[in-house]
């Protein structure tokens, strides 16, 4: 017990130190004690500030060759961190006018702020509720995702992924120094929880950017509602935190967090477009600017998307300031071509060139990404699909949110037409990807739609309410819009309930487990081993007992991949397990030199107990393993 | 009701919590209050999961060296029974058998090298059971 505190210690202070301190100090650095963000904005803005921050700053070490160690990830973070505050110190700033010179948008009245209480602890209590019930390290994703993180924890130095471009060092950093600094196992909960953490704050993202954006409560508690409690499970929520769609849960918070620095640096726009920006404008537009170069470190397929959106945003606004273009545009270029911005943009180019270039910048992958969709799962999402990706009622309301930003295009509302360019260009991309030469697989690219029209979705019904009440006789106002919380909630709890998939097989994984741990005992570095990846639980967390490269053990994987005439593939795989005593199979394990491998009996060890030629070492109820003794 | 409703949100405690300077930090401290009792439960609960022993009901054997001539074997229990019967083969013929007693949780190693002679160009075999499941392992010399 005193150990199990002890562990749990060591991980909060070292989520602390490694995503809340860095961000934090740069944010005292930057803004002083200036009543400039709510201390619910701090809070939010700091971890994702952190996170970027703790990912520059291990570029830098990779590039000084600096060895990444416990103690030189404390010593790294704690300097930074100190800068920061003697930069703070040292400045002067500008002192504020009136001591409550923010306005009232962050202050609720007493039923409101016990409803967002109350949505918090549900939106915690329905994720926790389904983790608990798949808790235990056997997603796939996340096994390939650790393993990076342990390679780099053990081999002290940032991974070169073995030339492969699918992975980004943004999503293993933080996971490899939390272990380091905590000491945490990669089997533990710690992973899944980072995640989780991750997850939460990509919603309390949201919810900041909706207190701005709307300056309406309603509608961002509402927000936070549509966000946090329903369809907390499906896609791209609880599902991603517990299978470790890693970038794309580190993406949906980033994201928004980015929109919340660009809208705060073009807000003034709905002010008064003639007058100067604020002074600060320059100053959030960089910070946006790097929490993008951070998104760009993260995740591929989010870092294409914003592309999207940021290119829609820009058409519509220029759209909707067509009336006072030069004006808007000189503001635009002003902001743009400001000393902090483009110090930001330097920085970045020579992150980029010269530091460390994500793998993914290459021509193929850019060819790969664009073009005609070259399958049929890229071709788009019907709305038949996408009723089942965002929910009946999500979607809905959130298209009609999206077509009521529309109407308010022309009101040069920037908050709305950033909105609507992350509705519009997300709802593209998965529907009509061959609209925009976009060749990606369409379900992934639409799991980002439930996040802005989450936020339309709120906007629509808060809108629609307030229209009725005016319009409408009251009882019918609230009947109406009663009859709309119905529909809504039905949608949203059904969606949650029919997503618990029920409790993971936790005993076939140990079995999985365990025999990997005798193999890792029992074999050197010149063994080969193959194993199976149909029918053994947590198979994908093998390689993380073994740490003898990415791709070992070897893995007979899914039998639909053989047989897809797209793309052919090596047979070996396949066949040393299926038919371990056919020629074919004969000359292949001469080729690799396979001696050990791990099946699950149940389906696979008839074929092998015909042979002479394979010794059975290992036997429990779902894995066994065979050593080749030829 | 609604008065008593009135009541309970003008009360003096609520109205503190619900004071406007004091509205984020108990939403910060709340959510820091979830997140790290959220998260204590499912270290617990993996934890938990990970222990071969809990809530789970299977054993296994392994050869001690899975590649030389020697047949020591380990068996392992993480399941309820803890009599195990196991018998050793030597091709078809039985050559041994024997009964163990093992608790959850344990392990047993067996040393059968120096029981087993002439086993040259055979098949040997160690059959073990529960009663309820049978499992082998074997190597062929």
């Amino acid at each position: 017990m005193f150990e199990f505190i002890c562990n749990q210690t060591l991980f909060y202070v070292s989520v602390v130190l490694t995503l809340f301190l860095p961000g934090y100090f740069l944010l005292l650095a930057i803004f002083g004690k200036r009543k400039i963000f709510f201390s619910l904005e701090v809070f939010v803005v700091s971890f994702g500030l952190g996170l970027v921050c703790l990912n520059f700053l291990f570029f830098l070490y990779a590039f000084f060759e600096i060895p990444i160690t416990r103690f030189s990830s404390l010593a790294g973070i704690a300097l930074f961190s100190i800068a920061c505050f003697v930069t703070h110190k040292a400045r002067e700033f500008p002192r504020q006018k009136k001591a409550n010179q923010i306005s009232e948008d962050f202050s609720f009245s007493p039923g409101r702020f016990f409803l967002i209480l109350a949505i918090l602890f549900l939106s915690f209590f329905i994720r926790h509720e389904y983790l608990t019930e798949t808790i235990s390290p056997n997603a796939t994703d996340l096994g390939h995702h650790m393993y990076w993180s342990k390679w780099m924890a053990e081999n002290h130095r940032l991974p070169d992924y073995e030339g492969m471009p699918d992975f980004i060092i943004g999503e293993h950093i933080v996971f490899g120094v939390i272990s380091l600094i905590s000491g945490s196992d990669f089997f533990s909960a710690f992973p899944t929880v980072t995640l989780f953490l991750f997850n939460l704050l990509g919603v309390l993202a949201v919810f900041i950017l909706a207190l701005r954006i709307f300056k309406n409560k309603n509608i961002a508690v509402l927000a936070l509602f549509f966000l946090g409690f329903f369809y907390a499970i499906s896609s791209p929520q609880a599902k991603f935190v517990s299978g470790g769609v890693v970038g794309n849960i580190m993406g949906n918070f980033l994201m928004p967090l980015a929109f919340y620095f660009y809208y705060r640096a073009f807000s003034f726009f709905e002010k008064n477009q003639s007058a100067p920006p604020p002074a600060d404008t320059k100053i959030f537009f960089s910070l946006a600017i790097f929490i993008t170069l951070g998104l760009f470190y993260t995740h591929h397929l989010s870092a294409f998307i914003f592309i999207f959106i940021v290119f829609f945003f820009t058409v519509f606004f220029f759209f909707s300031f067509w009336k006072n273009f030069k004006t808007a545009f000189f503001w635009f270029a002003k902001i743009i071509f400001s000393r902090q911005t483009l110090a930001l943009f330097a920085l970045g180019l020579i992150f980029f060139l010269f530091i460390l270039t994500p793998t993914y910048m290459e021509e193929k992958s850019v060819k790969t990404a664009m073009g005609s969709p070259s399958k049929e799962t890229r071709v788009g999402l019907t709305f038949t699909n996408l009723i089942s990706s965002i929910g009946e009622s999500r979607l809905a309301l959130g298209l009609t949110g999206l077509l009521m930003f529309l109407i308010f295009l022309k009101e040069n509302r920037t908050g709305y037409i950033l909105l609507f360019a992350w509705g519009t260009a997300i709802y593209l991309m998965s529907t009509k990807p061959h609209f925009l030469f976009v060749d990606l697989p369409s379900n992934r690219v639409g799991s980002y739609l439930s996040y802005p029209l989450s936020l339309s979705g709120a906007y629509a019904l808060v809108s629609l309410f307030y229209l009725a009440k005016k319009s409408l006789p009251r009882f019918l106002a609230v009947g109406i819009f009663f009859g709309l919380s119905i529909f809504i909630l039905s949608g949203g709890i059904f969606d949650s309930a029919g997503s618990f998939k029920g409790k993971s097989d936790f005993e076939n994984m140990a079995q999985t487990f365990r025999a990997s741990q005798y193999l890792a005992e029992k074999s050197v570095p010149s063994d080969k081993i193959l194993k199976d990846h149909n029918y053994l639980n947590g198979d994908a967390w093998i390689k993380l007992f073994f740490m003898r490269g990415y791709k070992y053990p070897d893995s007979r994987g899914y039998f639909k991949r053989y047989e897809d005439k797209t793309k052919p593939r090596e047979m070996c795989t396949l066949l040393m397990i299926s038919f371990p005593e056919s020629k074919e199979s004969e000359k292949c394990f001469e080729e690799t030199q396979t001696n050990f491998i791990m099946i699950n009996p149940s389906f696979d060890s008839q074929q092998f107990k015909k042979s002479d030629f394979f010794d059975q070492v290992y036997s429990s109820p779902h894995a066994a393993i065979y050593y080749r003794n030829k | 009701m609604s008065n008593k409703f009135k009541n309970f949100f003008n009360s003096r405690f609520i109205r503190f919590f619900a004071a406007e300077t004091n509205q984020q930090k108990i939403i910060i401290a709340f959510i820091v209050f979830l997140f790290i009792a959220s998260s204590l439960y499912l270290f617990y609960a993996n934890e938990r999961e990970m222990n071969y022993d809990f809530n789970k009901n299977w054993w296994l054997a392994y050869f001690n060296e899975p590649r030389d001539q020697s047949v020591n074997f380990i068996l392992e229990n993480h399941s309820d029974s803890s009599v195990f019967d196991y018998e050793i083969m030597i091709g078809k013929n039985k050559i041994y058998e024997e009964k163990i007693f093992l608790e959850k949780g344990s392990f047993l190693k067996i040393d059968l090298d120096k029981k087993i002679k002439n086993a040259e160009n055979e098949k040997i075999t160690i059959r073990i059971s529960d009663k309820k499941t049978i499992q082998e392992i074997y190597k062929n010399f």
